[in-house]
């Protein structure tokens, strides 16, 4: 079995190896280390970042959030992407997934170099480059979340995105229809002058 | 052994970044005292006590109000205090409560400006009368000056469903305003004194804040509501003006001189936001409708307005 240095470093280098053997491996407590590891530190720097723009009333709820989504998306996702990838004719166990996904996390660290390095950056374009890192690192992950799903059911890329995309593509009809029927029922409110 | 010294590096790099930021964050702390203007919100129904509040949120109910008021006081920085009323009125006891609390304020030399918004009748008016400045927009709806006390009959609909009622009282009029018999003479006498003593220290409150004559105060305090530049024609508001106009002459006031910082009070805290209501205009009106029929049941001396007076239909 592969040392945690190891397996962080094919996760970030080299992604299909790394989830291939994680599929194998079902090393939850690696896992669970990554994972905290990937949530904490981004936290810290939030905490720091927001301590320095005077956002004090904002540092628990983002904090809060922050935990409870990413928790919740590690869990519920592995939960919802087993189905669906079964669902797919995929062959894996919800184990190996969810055991690749807490890795799947991992770039979320490079946030906090990037912030470091940001503060050195002429105040106008600061915001501009933030979003551009927060993104890459995003897409990072979204990308590691689609290699995990590839390599525990073994398949192909265009299923494994299929299988990624269709939990938000069902929410997003569901918001649509929310919204239509909220929409509808306000045209009745009384008008204001 | 090379994938570990790249993992070492990075958790580095990390951990130094970690650390700049830390004392970045030590060390931007602003140490400057500026002159500020505050900005204090009284919205919806204007009722004592701590309003609705649950672990996560706390909104409404007087006592935020007269915190707020108690922060501005004691923050050195804060020169002027603009009140943002947009309220129908509500209980006397609370509009007199925070009334007292702006006087305590101006009294420690800090000045205090209205800014009207889409309505500030009745008790928000006693509100805005306490202070030095009033400004409205010119379709604000103010005014409505007067108390009244709502008492239902219900007896009717008592006999009609079946219920009768019984009370073992202390003294005769225990049961004051009870819904199900009609109010006595000298019942209707009782309530009638009290409404004209509160409606008394409304004037009074109302005469000495925008120094007028009582008598003057009397002519225009006979219940009805006014647009703000009825009111401004009647010496009830002082400048027609939106918020901002409000903030400028506040600062004015203050003797502040450039663009003033603003520090907002009872701002929507993020938990609000997320699991609290917003005080929108038709949210409003539900207030006014739901708080008339709580008095009807409940019966506590309230200056209110008519709903149907001032809606555009």
């Amino acid at each position: 079995m592969d040392s945690l240095f190891e397996t962080l470093y094919d996760i970030l280098f080299q992604p299909i190896i790394g989830m291939r053997n994680m599929a194998k491996g079902k090393n939850v407590g690696q896992a669970l280390v990554a994972f905290s590891l990937s949530i904490l530190i981004p936290i810290l720097a939030l905490y720091f970042g927001l301590k320095a723009t005077g956002m004090s009333t904002m540092i628990q709820v983002m904090i809060v959030l922050k935990i409870f989504g990413s928790v919740v998306l590690w869990v519920m996702g592995a939960a919802i992407w087993h189905l669906i990838a079964e669902f797919f004719g995929g062959q894996g166990s919800a184990r190996g997934l969810f055991t690749a996904l807490g890795f799947a996390h991992v770039p979320r660290i490079f946030i906090v170099p990037l912030w470091a390095l940001i503060t050195f950056f002429p105040e106008n374009s600061k915001t501009l480059l933030m979003t551009i890192g927060v993104l890459v690192v995003m897409l990072w992950s979204l990308f590691l979340d689609v290699v995990a799903i590839k390599e525990v059911y073994q398949l192909s890329t265009p299923q494994a995105v299929l299988v990624f995309i269709t939990p938000l593509l069902v929410m997003g009809i569901l918001c649509v229809i929310c919204f239509t029927l909220i929409g509808s029922s306000l045209t009745h409110m009384p008008m204001w002058l | 052994m090379y994938k570990k010294s790249v993992i070492i590096l990075i958790s580095l790099l990390i951990l130094s970044s970690l650390v700049g930021l830390a004392f970045q964050s030590g060390g931007s702390k602003r140490p400057r005292l500026s002159e500020k203007i505050a900005i204090i919100y009284v919205e919806g129904v204007i009722v004592g006590g701590r309003g609705q509040s649950n672990v996560l949120v706390e909104q409404g109910g007087t006592d935020q109000i007269i915190k707020q008021l108690h922060e501005a006081r004691d923050d050195e920085s804060v020169k002027a205090v603009v009140l943002r009323i947009n309220s129908p009125g509500g209980s006397a006891a609370a509009s007199q409560e925070v009334g007292e609390e702006i006087k305590k304020l101006r009294g420690k030399g800090k000045v205090v400006v209205s800014s009207m918004g889409d309505v500030a009748a009745s008790g928000g008016y006693w509100l805005a009368a306490c202070t030095d400045k009033i400004y409205a927009n010119p379709t604000t709806m103010t005014g409505s000056i007067g108390v009244y006390v709502p008492y239902a009959n219900w007896e009717e609909l008592y006999k009609k469903v079946g219920i009768y009622q019984e009370k073992i009282k202390s003294g005769p009029h225990k049961d004051i305003l009870s819904p199900e018999r009609p109010m006595t003479d000298e019942e209707r006498a009782i309530i009638q004194v009290m409404v004209d003593d509160i409606y008394n220290q409304f004037v009074a409150v109302v005469s000495e804040g925008r120094k007028m004559d009582e008598t003057a105060v009397r002519k225009l305090a006979d219940g009805r509501i006014y647009t703000g530049n009825q009111a401004k024609q009647l010496g009830l508001i002082d400048e027609l003006g939106n918020m901002y106009d409000a903030i400028d002459g506040a600062a004015k006031l203050a003797g502040m001189s450039g663009k003033p910082e603003i520090k907002e009070y009872g701002k929507q805290s993020p938990w609000n936001m997320l699991f609290g209501g917003s005080e929108q205009a038709s949210s409003l009106l539900e207030k006014v409708i739901l708080n008339q029929a709580k008095n009807a049941l409940n019966s506590s001396h309230v200056m209110d307005m008519e709903t149907d007076q001032w809606q555009v239909k």
